[in-house]
């Protein structure tokens, strides 16, 4: 069942566009990998889900409401929760601050959401009443997620999870997506660690120049020559 | 009768900058057409009614103009706009035709004036006493608003210390030149600087650039390696403390009270005296004498504009020289300059010193022709603020726009200033006694200033940060800025702790 | 990822600080004295810097009008002090032999009045110019700040009028606090009191090797409601939803709103807490130095840059520390602590100290690297 669907969208900054006609869509308990080159509009199109960017042309639907260049707080209050690459946890307040952040929408105690939280990444437990300054790169992505699920999200907004992080953490980080994912939510997630994001992805696409090239299943992209030849030789 | 046909011609004047907007040539000469035949034709009938010959009634008119209590300032203001409006035709529009229009329009308006002037006897001397003091304090915040347009509008120094340069320039000129004997406390400093003192002009405007331009060096080399808002309170702090020291340092500057009767430039020279007195010599020539006290401002005025004339030249050559293209480049990425290769840290120096000379130039100016300098020359509002809003009404950037922006800023400054003298000195309100020029057209002409920088500021910015390309910061919000894009200039690094 | 190398400058500025303090403390002439006027006008700052590191950080831009929005608020709670001492007696006919009562309450009133008053004007200006210029660069918030002081300084004049104008407080006799052997016997004493208890307590007015401090109960008041102010705020900081989404603002204005706070809302909460401690600053401002001017908002913003800058953007607890160091600092250095310097170069050494601190480590004491986002 389609739960998140980008249709045809037109965006960029300023005078330039960098998206033009892309179209995109997540289907319930799904995990999809958006891939492709630099440049090509992959975060670009997950801002104008999150509204963060306003197209100018297209439409973006989720769970058949449009949505369409609504402001990110009342998209966080639909359901859909997003994780950006970089700078996405706040270094002068502690883990749990941080992580009470993502519940700020709410007005009730949320003790049982973060021990929901810790239950998924316990490394971050002992880290509760430390600043978020202080984490490590990997232990901070966690911690971005971490805040993210604080909602209960439906859908997640990947940025470039594995970015900057070593190969042992980007193998945690990847299992923890899965985990996320089995427990119902739905995932979209940028990367550019192409094969092992479209290894465990149900569906992928893949972008260039801010247009679809491919789309099809994980595997199916896996195994087309194209892509491997284009996109997967790093 | 005759007040209402003296506002009506007045205002009738005002026509011109009107048909001159409008740029169609068959509708300015309508325009000039309807004016010469209906004022020419109500003169005839008033003359042959009343019997009095042309000479006769442009004699009377003009003895009411130049005789009733504000009429001339009012007068020359409005002449000054239909000037202006001339002027600003002339320098912004590229049509031929047009800028003739202007120029030969405004030249009319003035010929006319003039020649009714000559033609019957009656000299405008109020209304030029007050132009000619007009133009020159114009045409000085002119030169310092030039000097902000180097360090701000080519380099994108963000100084709103201008008051402190100003008023280094002022008290410099000042200290150099004053003649000892009229000094009362302290004389300045005694002993070995005694001799340097009573210089003649030449030497103070030159020593006060200077002064200036070291004031921005020492300034410069602390603070320049700071972003734009750091810079920023810095040069008012610079400021304030330059003000600080002109207050309590009494020996050197008379603290308080101020320095009186500053000698004007070549002013015994040219002259003539009340009580004989021999000539000025130069290389053995002998200079003559042939000002009326009154008629002194015009030879400064000539000065002034010289001064204006020689900065504008010196930047625009500046403007397309390979230093000002650096300049530029700094301005708009200093972190592209700085990977470029090129010594950001020097360049900028050296534009933030030569605006200081300028200003420090400008601040000589004004103490030779107000002939009074006092710490109050480092006041923020009437020297740093007014001087940004003229470099942001006349677009940052633009010489041609500065100067007139000085000129348009200056007349609504000064024209509000007699509207304060024609209103009673307090006045009764239901709230109490009110003192009307603290408490009313001082704050009022301010807040009304301020109001018209939000507006340019809130959907005009470009007159703030310049004709070029807006900055990546403004087109769109951070957060979509892309992670690999280099920082813009107005939010460069500080030193990098982690 | 964090340095773990020992953060020498950090280290070198605070020993300097201490040695300062240490040297003030023990080898000025009544330099105790003076600590106590440092940390007294120190306490004054705190209030106007918090606010001013406050939006500094979350709107990145330096509030030039917050000086001014200092004075605003003082000069409505002038004229509701003055309200109030008229009207108080009315209400309460058992405070009409209270003198000294009703101008307390009046004074306390008039805070609320003066804060109210400067949280409106700060809000209403932010409403109208500073939101429309959240995504523009600096400098065009800065001139903006600049233009709204100005405003703000002739909106009083017009007012309030130009003169100075007091708050409606009684002059008070100063208390003497006196440590060390007052009376000759080899034993430390302490004493409290008037002077002239002092005096003949001691035979001479000021004995040797005594330390002798004095305040009056508005001083008193000063210290101890800034102080009180202060701690409310870091207890708002620290456990209130809003106070922590202040600080989350701080740190990443993007990051707060993608993960759902309503900056809009935070960020006027941010004005309100600048422009009401500003506000108290200012009635405290008033009745420390006995009167207010105009002029009075600009002359302190120096300072309080200084204050901010030194503590570090973004810090309240650095506003804080700066305050103090800055009061401390204005206090020791000029006469007549150090006779060559005229006291009026107050604002000399507070910049003198933003200058260095700006050179030598521009995130300030407490403050982090520049701020991403």
């Amino acid at each position: 069942m389609s739960l998140l669907k980008a249709e045809n969208i037109t965006a960029g900054y300023g005078e330039m566009d960098i998206l033009h006609g892309v179209h995109m869509e997540l289907r319930e308990g799904e995990i999809v990998a958006l891939i492709g080159p630099n440049g090509a509009g992959k975060s670009t199109l997950m801002k104008t889900i999150f509204g963060l960017l306003r197209p100018r042309a297209g439409s973006i639907t989720f769970d058949g409401q449009d949505i369409t260049g609504r402001s990110p707080d009342r998209i966080v209050r639909l359901g859909i929760c997003y994780v950006p690459q970089t700078d996405n946890v706040f270094p002068s307040l502690t883990v749990k601050e941080n992580l009470e952040m993502g519940a700020f929408i709410l007005n009730e105690d949320l003790s049982e959401r973060i021990e929901r939280v810790y239950q998924v990444f316990p490394d971050l437990k002992r880290f509760h009443t430390k600043k978020a300054g202080s984490l490590s790169g990997g232990q901070r992505q966690m911690l971005a997620m971490g805040r993210a699920l604080m909602l209960d999200p439906k859908v997640l907004l990947l940025d470039e999870p594995s970015a900057g992080l070593a190969p042992k953490l980007v193998e945690l980080i990847f299992e923890k997506i899965v985990d996320i994912n089995e427990t119902g939510v739905s995932i979209l997630m940028v990367e550019q660690n192409a094969k092992q994001a479209l290894k465990m992805a149900d569906r992928g696409y893949v972008l260039a120049t801010g247009r679809n090239r491919f789309e099809g299943t994980g595997d199916e992209l896996l195994n087309d020559p194209q892509v491997a030849k284009l996109y997967l030789g790093g | 009768m005759d007040a209402a046909i003296l506002w009506a011609f007045t205002l009738s004047l005002a026509l011109p900058g009107i048909f001159l907007a409008v740029r169609k040539a068959w509708v300015i000469l309508a325009g000039i057409a309807f004016l010469i035949a209906g004022w020419g034709g109500l003169i005839a009938i008033y003359v042959v009614q009343n019997g009095v010959s042309l000479r006769e009634f442009l004699r009377q008119a003009l003895s009411v103009i130049e005789g009733f209590a504000y009429l001339p300032q009012i007068y020359s203001l409005l002449l000054m706009v239909v000037s202006l409006a001339g002027l600003w035709v002339l320098l912004t529009r590229t049509n031929r035709r047009t800028r003739w229009g202007a120029f030969v329009g405004t030249l009319l308006l003035w010929s006319f004036y003039l020649a009714a002037a000559a033609f019957t006897g009656v000299p405008p001397d109020r209304m030029f006493s007050f132009l000619s003091a007009f133009l020159i304090i114009a045409g000085i915040y002119a030169v310092l608003t030039l000097g902000l347009n180097i360090q701000w509008g080519y380099t994108g120094l963000f100084n709103i210390g201008v008051a402190g340069f100003f008023g280094v320039g002022a008290y410099v000129s000042t200290i150099l030149v004053q003649d000892p004997a009229k000094m009362a406390v302290g004389a300045g400093l005694e002993g070995f600087f005694a001799t340097y003192f009573n210089q003649p002009f030449l030497v103070g405007f030159v020593a006060a650039m200077a002064a200036s331009g070291l004031t921005a060096l020492v300034v410069g080399f602390a603070t320049l390696r700071l972003r734009a808002d750091y810079l920023a309170i810095a040069t008012i702090g610079i400021a304030e403390i330059l003000r600080l020291i002109a207050a309590n340092e009494q020996e050197l500057t008379e603290g308080n009270r101020g320095i009186p009767n500053i000698p004007q430039p070549l002013h015994e020279c040219l002259v003539i005296p009340v009580r004989e007195a021999p000539p000025c010599t130069l290389l053995g020539i002998e200079i003559p004498r042939f000002l009326e006290p009154a008629q002194y401002n015009w030879f400064y005025l000539v000065l002034v504009l010289g001064v204006i004339f020689l900065a504008f030249l010196a930047l625009e050559r500046i403007a397309r020289s390979p230093w000002g293209r650096s300049l530029r480049a700094i301005r708009e990425d200093e972190d592209a300059a700085l990977a470029l290769g090129k010594n950001t840290f020097r360049f900028k120096m050296q534009a933030f010193v030569v605006g200081a000379v300028i200003m420090g130039a400008a601040g000589s100016l004004w103490a030779h022709f107000v002939k009074f300098v006092d710490p109050q020359i480092f006041d923020a509002i009437s020297r740093t603020f007014l001087v940004w809003v003229m470099l942001i009404v006349g677009g940052t950037g633009n010489n041609r726009g500065v100067i007139l922006g000085a000129f348009i800023m200056w007349g609504i400054w000064s024209g509000t200033n007699f509207l304060n003298d024609v209103l009673p000195p307090t006045l009764e309100t239901p709230i109490g006694r009110i003192d009307v020029a603290a408490q009313l057209f001082g704050p009022i002409r301010i807040m009304a200033i301020v109001i018209i920088l939000e507006l340019i500021l809130l959907f005009r910015p470009r007159g703030l940060l310049g004709e070029e390309r807006v900055t990546s910061t403004m087109i769109e919000p951070k957060e979509l800025r892309p992670a690999s894009a280099p920082e813009s200039h107005s939010h460069p690094p500080a030193s990098k702790e982690d | 990822m964090r340095s773990q190398r020992v953060d020498i400058v950090k280290w070198a500025i605070w020993g300097v600080i201490v040695l300062g303090l240490i040297w003030g403390l023990f080898f000025v002439k009544n330099g105790p004295q003076f600590i106590v006027n440092g940390i007294r006008f120190g306490s004054i700052l705190m209030l106007g810097a918090i606010g001013l590191t406050l939006t500094y950080r979350i709107l990145n831009f330096a509030n030039f009008s917050h000086g001014d929005i200092l004075i605003f608020g003082a000069y409505v709670a002038l004229t509701v002090d003055w309200w109030l001492v008229g009207q108080l007696p009315e209400w309460f006919p058992q405070l009409a032999e209270a003198d000294m009562a009703v101008r307390w309450l009046a004074i306390v009133g008039a805070m609320v009045g003066g804060a109210i008053g400067a949280i409106g004007i700060a809000l209403l200006i932010d409403k109208l110019i500073y939101s429309r210029l959240r995504r523009s660069a600096a400098v065009v918030l800065v001139i903006a700040s600049f233009g709204m002081a100005l405003f703000l300084r002739a909106l009083v004049q017009a007012i309030w009028g130009v003169g100075n104008q007091a708050y409606a407080m009684r002059t008070q006799l100063p208390t003497f606090y006196a440590f060390g052997d007052l009376d000759g016997d080899g034993r430390f004493d302490v004493f409290a009191g008037a002077l002239r208890d002092l005096i003949a307590l001691a035979g001479t007015p000021r004995p040797e090797g005594a330390v002798v401090i004095t305040m009056t109960p508005v001083q008193w008041v000063t210290l101890i409601v800034s102080l009180a102010l202060v701690t409310l705020l870091h207890l708002f900081l620290k456990y209130t939803k809003t106070g922590k989404a202040m600080r989350a603002l701080a740190d990443n204005m993007d990051l707060a709103r993608v993960t759902g706070i309503n900056a809009e809302r935070i960020i006027r909460w941010a004005w309100a807490i600048g422009a009401g401690l500003a506000a108290i600053a200012g009635v405290f401002i008033g009745l420390n130095w006995g009167i207010i001017t105009p002029n009075t908002g600009a002359l302190v913003l120096l300072s309080l840059f200084a204050a901010v800058i030194l503590g570090g953007i973004g810090s309240p607890y650095g506003a804080m520390l700066g305050a103090l160091v800055i009061g401390v600092a204005q206090n020791l250095l000029v006469a007549p602590a150090i006779p060559q310097i005229n006291s009026q170069y107050k604002p000399a050494i507070a910049f003198a100290m933003m200058i260095l601190m700006l050179l030598v480590r521009p995130q300030g004491l407490l403050g982090e690297a520049e701020r991403k986002g």
